[in-house]
């Protein structure tokens, strides 16, 4: 089929859809939504429509980044614009169906935000939204907007449009349109990716490879997933633009076994794709012949770097090993391959699809385009953001975030996972973008972003992570192996309270080593969240060495509880949540914690109303 | 002689027993109820003899004591219980309270003292309480004791072994034997039985023409190979940074302790294997536990228990049909 006759299907379907004379409901049903119980709105929705007797159809769509409101719904009906309602419960559903659709009353104090042309008093809409008005959505442009299982929602909204213009032209003004995009990795390293794309073809011989890096293993990183399986056609047209620029005539996407949905959704793209004539002997009858494979990863963080992953593809412990050669040189096979991450070829479509010089037009002279962040930790709209590069931290934090949650002082922010650092709240002036965030000692990674709040102890987190890059570290160099074991173990004794003055000064001497010496990412990067917190909280170490105090209340040896007398309106919430009987006092008079008893599980803290509980 | 023998430690237990002696039967049965389906396991006497010929054949965690009886004076129980067996502890509970009667109940050493009636919540947070102290008790007798030996893997049973061959003969239909098929095969293998049985890797071995030695390498090199079998259930908590921050230690804490396994092992009855995932993924609505494959959002110990406690009488259940 040609492109044509397909974009033709495609559009009339769509059409069909946005001319419905039924209310149409979609519902977020991604990993998210359904963790959330998107499954039971579903159940809630059917039943509710069958009580009343109403006819109206229901969508399945991807996530829409505002995780901490799911499951989430969208209700539209003719003529109006779609109406976001979230936090539901199965009652609520149901409350919400019945009001809108028999009664037309659109329920505005629940409403998040509308979606489409008009307007519904009450609601803000879609672009007003504090969580969106700052937001460019260039990667995830169809997320939570269309059915991720229906090719024709992805072909509507302009999608394989950027693969029929790249057909049209040669590998090497493919290559050039994306170079002038000045689009760079979006793994975290950000290298540019029409330059990745040209060293890859310049050593092409007779075959090479094209991957797509879908082992997102940061902890507190979730875009790709989000992305997979919010619009999976994005990521696979970006795979076989790049694939013909590269002359690649496989390609493989190597997914972490952990996301079952992603891998769910992008078999049935793939079987779409096959149907269509977007895959096979003869791409859109054109003379590209290209196909896609997919690969479980097993659970081992390190095949995020690349070289270990692709000794994962050829069946062999991941590994990484020195470079040079250079995967573009002699990758999967011995054959040239080029790797890339998966917002990057969500990018690279849409690059094709509107143009470079519109790419450029967002972001900094020397970031261009927009980035994806999961935003989680301590702060009050968790979610899934797109934000042009170049806007500051603390607009991400305040503006989209909404702050710490219940008015708790942020204390920082952790970018680039295990392989980046904290930045301190009082350095949020900081422009997001590659060059900036590496200068304040982090990265910008593949995009998590957990913030931290005054209960967070800054030690534990640099233990936190210590402990899971010396889990996955493989072995293979001494560096990493040994380095990040002692350091690790150095950590463990300053949370414990048996920390020494000569112990931080050995932290700064062994990170150094580490990271010079490692043979891969992981090993050079590990150090960073112990540098950075030496950098920038050095006063929590030296709390914890020379005063043996934990301010935020984690680290159990060095604090413990106290009710302040003060403070303690004797409401007895404590003493009925205490699970250790370690509270005690009577009705309306202060309270006191028995020490032999407690064991700092810390329920008193978080469940007392007056904030009497303090940490000493 | 007699000391001695008490002194030995109890059979280890994951459930705390409990003992209702109460001779009004509604209410012994109602207090039967609530604790029943907290998970503990209960036992009724209707009368004071009843209940010390009861303490007579086995250890209880807890005795909940009415006072008034028709045979012997309820006090008269708890003296000779705490005499017997000193590490039980007591509640009493009673619908003719006076000061003088609690004093004595407390200086017998009961934990608590409700007076009729009562709420079931009032009823629980005080069985926590007295069982902590339990716990705190026989802690302390443990710390004296040797550090508990490695718990050893489970053994694959039987009927696992069994169906071994008729998933080799899929996979030598399925796959061609390259060497890029080894991480995939093994997948397979797991997805079908939970685990990867060791002579099966020798199998494959030679179906894809590599050293076993490689094959065992990568087995044990990938974090999702398991080379042992796992309980009917997988539980698995989140470490990612957000489910951290957000208090995934103290859910695992809790499974940990009700649960008696940590992460790796398997609960005795073969019910659940408790693992820990670097992160899933699912980092705006932590902290996240993954039982078998549904995630369970924005959870907290008390949830994960309950949800854990709802999959074992499932399975109880449907056991007994």
């Amino acid at each position: 089929m040609s492109y044509t006759a397909i974009k033709a299907k495609a559009e009339k379907e769509w059409n069909w859809l946005e001319n419905l004379p039924q209310p149409l409901i979609q519902l977020g049903m991604g990993t998210c939504g359904r963790a959330s119980g998107a499954d039971d709105i579903l159940g809630s929705v059917q039943q509710t429509l069958k009580d009343l007797n109403l006819l109206a159809r229901t969508m399945e769509v991807g996530c829409i980044g505002m995780c901490y409101l799911e499951p989430l719904m969208a209700v539209r009906k003719p003529g109006r614009p779609f109406i976001l309602y979230g936090n539901l419960t199965p009652k609520k559903t149901e409350k919400i169906l019945k009001r809108y659709l028999t009664e037309d009353d659109p329920c505005a104090k629940w409403g998040v935000c509308t979606i489409g042309k008009y307007r519904v008093e009450g609601i803000p809409p879609f672009e007003e939204h504090p969580m969106l008005s700052s937001q460019v959505r260039i990667a995830l442009r169809n997320c939570g907007l269309i059915d991720p299982n229906n090719i024709h929602h992805y072909i509507a909204k302009g999608g394989y449009s950027g693969l029929q213009r790249a057909l049209g032209m040669s590998p090497a003004e493919v290559i050039e349109e994306v170079k002038a995009s000045g689009l760079r990795g979006r793994g975290g390293a950000g290298f540019t990716t029409g330059l990745k794309w040209e060293f890859a073809r310049n050593s092409l011989k007779d075959t090479s490879y094209i991957v797509c890096n879908a082992d997102e293993g940061d902890p507190g990183a979730f875009m790709d997933r989000a992305l997979l399986e919010g619009d999976p056609h994005a990521v696979l047209e970006g795979m076989l633009i790049g694939a013909y620029a590269i002359g690649a005539a496989k390609g493989f996407i190597y997914v972490r076994a952990e996301y079952p949905l992603a891998i769910e959704r992008l078999v049935k793209a793939l079987a779409d794709m096959d149907q269509y004539g977007l895959l096979g002997n003869s791409v859109l009858g054109s003379r590209f012949r290209f196909d896609i494979h997919i690969k479980e990863g097993a659970g081992a963080f390190v095949c995020g770097e690349e070289t270990a992953l692709m000794a994962s593809i050829e069946g062999r412990r991941g590994m990484p090993r020195s470079r040079p050669p250079f995967p573009a040189q002699s990758g999967l096979w011995g054959k040239p391959t080029n790797i890339n991450n998966v917002e990057t070829f969500s990018n690279v479509s849409a690059i094709l699809q509107n143009g470079a010089s519109w790419y450029a037009g967002f972001g900094t002279e020397k970031s261009k385009g927009t980035k994806t962040f999961s935003l989680a930790g301590k702060v009050e709209r968790t979610g899934l953001i797109e934000v042009p590069m170049g806007i500051r931290l603390k607009e991400i934090i305040y503006t989209i975030g909404g702050g710490g949650p219940k008015g708790k002082e942020i204390k920082g922010v952790q970018t680039g996972g295990p392989s980046g650092g904290c930045i301190p709240a009082d350095r949020f002036d900081l422009t997001v973008d590659y060059e900036s965030l590496a200068a304040a000692g982090s990265i910008m990674g593949s995009g998590g972003m957990v913030v931290m709040d005054q209960d967070t102890c800054m030690v534990d987190m640099a233990r936190y992570f210590l402990t899971f890059t010396q889990a996955e570290s493989c072995g293979k160099c001494l560096p990493c192996r040994l380095g990040t074991h002692q350091m690790l173990s150095i950590l463990k004794d300053i949370c414990a309270g048996d920390g020494t003055s000569a112990d931080m000064d050995l932290l700064t001497d062994l990170s150094e080593t580490v990271q010079k010496g490692s043979l891969c990412g992981l090993g050079q990067t590990a150090p960073n969240p112990v540098q950075t917190t030496l950098r920038y909280f050095k006063d929590e170490y030296e709390n914890h060495v020379f005063h043996h105090k934990c301010k935020a209340g984690v680290c159990k040896p060095l604090f413990h509880y106290e009710i302040d007398q003060e403070l303690c309106n004797g409401c007895g919430l404590c003493v009925h949540k205490c699970s250790t009987g370690a509270i005690s006092g009577e009705k309306k008079e202060p309270h006191c914690i028995d020490l032999t008893k407690c064991t700092k599980c810390g329920i008193c803290y978080q469940s007392c109303k007056q904030q009497a509980v303090t940490i000493l | 002689m007699e000391q001695a023998r008490e002194a030995l430690p109890v059979e280890p237990r994951i459930w705390p027993q409990i003992l209702i002696m109460e001779d009004e039967m509604s209410v012994a049965k109602g207090l039967e109820l609530v604790l029943s389906d907290e998970g503990y396991t209960v036992d009724l006497a209707m009368t004071g003899r009843s209940a010390l010929d009861n303490f007579s054949q086995k250890a209880f965690d807890l005795l909940i004591a009415d006072l008034r009886l028709p045979d012997i004076d309820g006090m008269e129980v708890i003296k000779k219980v705490k005499n017997s067996r000193p590490d039980t502890e007591v509640i009493v509970v009673t619908g003719y309270s006076t000061v003088s009667s609690a004093v004595e109940a407390m200086k017998l050493g009961a934990t608590d003292y409700l007076s009729k009636p009562f709420t079931d919540d009032e009823l629980m947070s005080a069985v926590r309480v007295a069982l902590q102290e339990k716990k705190a008790f026989n802690t302390g007798a443990a710390e004296a004791a040797v550090a508990e030996p490695p718990v050893p893997a489970l053994e694959p049973l039987p009927e696992d072994l069994q169906r071994v061959q008729e998933i080799m003969t899929q996979v030598w239909k399925e796959f061609s034997g390259t060497r890029e098929e080894l991480i995939p095969i093994l997948q397979k293998v797991q997805n079908h039985l939970g685990f990867i049985p060791e002579s099966t890797l020798e199998e494959i071995a030679r179906f894809t023409r590599t050293p076993a030695a490689s094959v065992y390498g990568i087995a044990t090199f990938y974090e999702q190979f398991r080379l042992h079998p796992v309980g009917r259930h997988i539980v698995k908590v989140c470490r990612g940074t957000a489910c951290h921050v957000k208090g995934a230690e103290r859910i695992l804490s809790e499974i940990e302790t009700r649960f008696g396994m940590s992460p790796g092992q398997t609960s005795d009855d073969r019910m659940f294997t408790l693992e820990t995932v670097a992160c899933f993924g699912s980092c705006a609505i932590a902290p996240v536990v993954v039982v078998d494959d549904s995630v369970k959002a924005r959870m907290n110990p008390t949830k994960t228990r309950e949800v854990m406690e709802g999959m074992d009488h499932e399975n109880q259940d449907q056991d007994q049909q």
